[in-house]
């Protein structure tokens, strides 16, 4: 008798672990999180203090937000009409070390019990693990849920001579009529036009949001490949002593040289007493216009910018963004890597246009002339060295931008 | 007179009233253990998997692109079907809790194409709607019924036949259509939305 008696009590204290697995799991890919702005993409949604889009903030800015009792929620899906749709930058900001147990706790699991957990998301394609937990998997009981799901990936443009040959400026700037500008720019142009809708320009249906290449949700990228747009061959070296059509136009040093050293004239050493050496492009700044060539400080704004020059000869360096004096010189095998993330939505929405505007300045070359100590006699010549120009339409045609196809993923929750 | 006979009445009287008590304690007092439907917790967890798996193989992976399953459905591709549903998501090897999971015995899958067609041969006079199922891709074992089973439906958009893509019959194009499985005849050569069921059973 007495035993039955306490059969009642036993039941109760047990916890339904699976459960909690699968609300847990559930709000992870079925919910987009708290706060959100829900719109249709590319639609201007005003933000305040409570009403943002929790995946542009940082950690810190997170945690604070969480201490002052404002609901977050962590959902991972790019929006509330794409469950088991993922956003990359939604990952990468749940899965940051910063947040801690209690707060996971707080924010995505609930209930009042200290529940030990493991969540883990692993990409089929890229076999990338990623966990947030209290520790591995318990050796007795817990409850356990498995999602599979689709990761947006980030989109990306590269740009050099071999695929993009329209850009190369060479008989604009080496023939005739020679092209007399100081500046060559290079523009990638993101317009919210072709972008949010179908892609065409007419407006006919919105992109739908899995495949939609969103520069508020999204990282940008754009890989510029110099090589073949440079013009490294060396000045004429009758550029300084005569009257040339163009001073601009120049042709291979070496093979010159190979015959300047003729019967009749003057030895090359004597003609041309300075060796002029190959110069280099020069890469003036990297700006910001929209639709009325505006300029826009993405940065203020709140923009995640960087830009990334890569020199075979050299460790990358990070550049500055702000106008580059003395410019930035840049090589053959030099790329220009810049990626934006966080564009806000006052600069990118359905009618709105944002280019990246790239300016390489001309490269000045001095002869001193035949007295080097006197200025009056120097000989200046601007060289166009970046031979690039046109503007790039970021948008889904294949050629122009490489658009990841949705990566399958595994997402496991387990609750102990 | 005075005996000892009224008392065997009291003493049975009161054994009566014990055993009475005693009945009714046990009646009331007996617990009633009502236990959660484990099995049920297990079905729907692999009734979850399932879906899941069903709705990111109809996620188109691009633009331009339809989905794996819409392509499998097109082709009668049963193999590709099998080898996407049940190796590389169903029973992937990278799940992180490998030594522990339910699903660490074999599931096992059979998966059913529903279609609708006119039958007009019956009786060419009254064209009648016919709703009618063939296999996509055998179960490795045959359902023993020891073991329930769940099911798994998805209504996919096949929106044109394609007898020359199977990839899994002819990795190398082009193909030779004798090579590809056959859909039955009655299948119309229309776009049309056609019902993807999956049977799953623990081995």
């Amino acid at each position: 008798m007495v035993p039955s008696l306490l059969v009642g009590l036993q039941r109760s204290t047990a916890i339904d672990y699976d459960a909690v697995a699968y609300r847990t799991a559930v709000i992870l890919t079925e919910d987009p999180g708290e706060p959100s702005i829900s719109a249709l993409p590319g639609v201007y949604v005003p933000t305040d203090a409570t009403r943002f889009q929790w995946d542009s903030k940082t950690p810190s800015f997170l945690k604070n937000f969480m201490q002052g009792s404002s609901a977050l929620r962590f959902g991972l899906t790019v929006s509330r009409d794409s469950p088991n749709i993922l956003s990359q930058r939604k990952i990468n900001l749940f899965f940051d070390p910063a947040f801690t147990a209690e707060e996971i706790r707080q924010c995505l699991i609930y209930g009042e019990i200290p529940y030990g957990y493991n969540i883990t998301l692993t990409r089929l394609d890229t076999q990338e693990v990623f966990t947030n937990g209290t520790g591995p998997y318990p050796e007795g009981r817990y409850g356990y849920i498995r999602r599979y799901v689709k990761i947006k990936n980030y989109t990306s443009a590269t740009v050099t001579n071999e695929t993009h040959p329209g850009f190369n400026a060479t008989t604009q700037y080496l023939t005739p009529p020679f092209d007399n500008s100081q500046y060559q720019t290079f523009r990638v142009a993101l317009d919210g036009l072709w972008l949010y809708w179908d892609g065409t320009g007419s407006r006919k249906y919105l992109v739908s949001t899995p495949y939609v290449i969103d520069p508020t949700q999204d990282n940008i990228t754009v890989n510029l490949g110099l090589e073949g747009f440079l013009n490294n061959s060396h000045v004429n070296p009758n550029a300084f002593t005569q009257e040339l059509p163009n001073p601009k136009v120049y042709f291979d040093w070496d093979a010159w040289r190979a015959n300047c050293d003729q019967p009749g004239t003057p030895p090359c050493s004597v003609l041309y007493p300075q060796d002029i050496p190959p110069n280099y492009a020069t890469l003036r700044s990297i700006e910001f216009r929209d639709r009325s060539d505006n300029p826009i400080d993405l940065i203020t704004a709140g923009a995640k910018v960087t830009v990334s020059y890569h020199d075979p000869d050299t460790a990358d360096t990070m550049l500055p963004l702000t106008d580059l004096d003395p410019p930035s010189p840049v090589r053959v095998g030099n790329w220009i890597n810049l990626t934006i993330g966080n564009v806000p939505q006052d600069y990118m929405e359905q009618n709105k246009r944002m280019d990246i505007v790239y300016t390489f300045v001309e490269d000045p070359v001095v002869n001193p002339g035949v007295d080097p100590g006197d200025p009056a006699d120097d000989i200046s010549l601007y060289i166009p060295r970046t031979l690039i120009s046109g503007t790039l339409r970021y948008d889904y045609n294949p050629a122009n931008v490489t658009q990841p196809a949705l990566a399958p993923g595994i997402l496991e929750v387990a609750i102990w | 007179m005075v005996n000892s006979d009224a008392q065997l009445y009291t003493m049975e009287g009161i054994a009566a009233g014990v055993i009475m008590i005693l009945t009714a304690y046990l009646v009331l007092g007996s617990p009633s253990v009502y236990t959660p439907g484990d099995t049920h917790i297990t079905d729907m967890q692999l009734e979850q998997v399932g879906a899941d798996v069903l709705k990111i193989m109809d996620t188109p992976p691009d633009l331009n692109n339809a989905s794996e399953l819409e392509k499998i459905v097109a082709t009668n591709d049963g193999a590709r079907f099998h080898q996407l549903f049940w190796e590389t998501y169903l029973m992937s090897g990278e799940i992180a809790a490998q030594k522990t999971t339910r699903t660490g015995s074999s599931i096992i899958t059979n998966a059913t194409v529903y279609y609708h067609y006119t039958d007009t041969v019956t009786d060419p006079l009254n064209p009648q709607p016919v709703i009618q199922g063939y296999q996509l891709s055998k179960p490795l074992i045959p359902y023993s019924g020891s073991e329930p089973g769940v099911r798994v439906t998805r209504y996919v958009n096949v929106t044109a036949r394609n007898t020359t893509d199977c990839s899994s019959c002819c990795p190398i194009p082009p193909c030779d259509p004798a090579l590809c499985p056959k859909m039955p005849a009655t299948v119309e050569d229309r776009p049309q939305v056609m019902l993807v069921e999956v049977f799953m059973w623990k081995a």
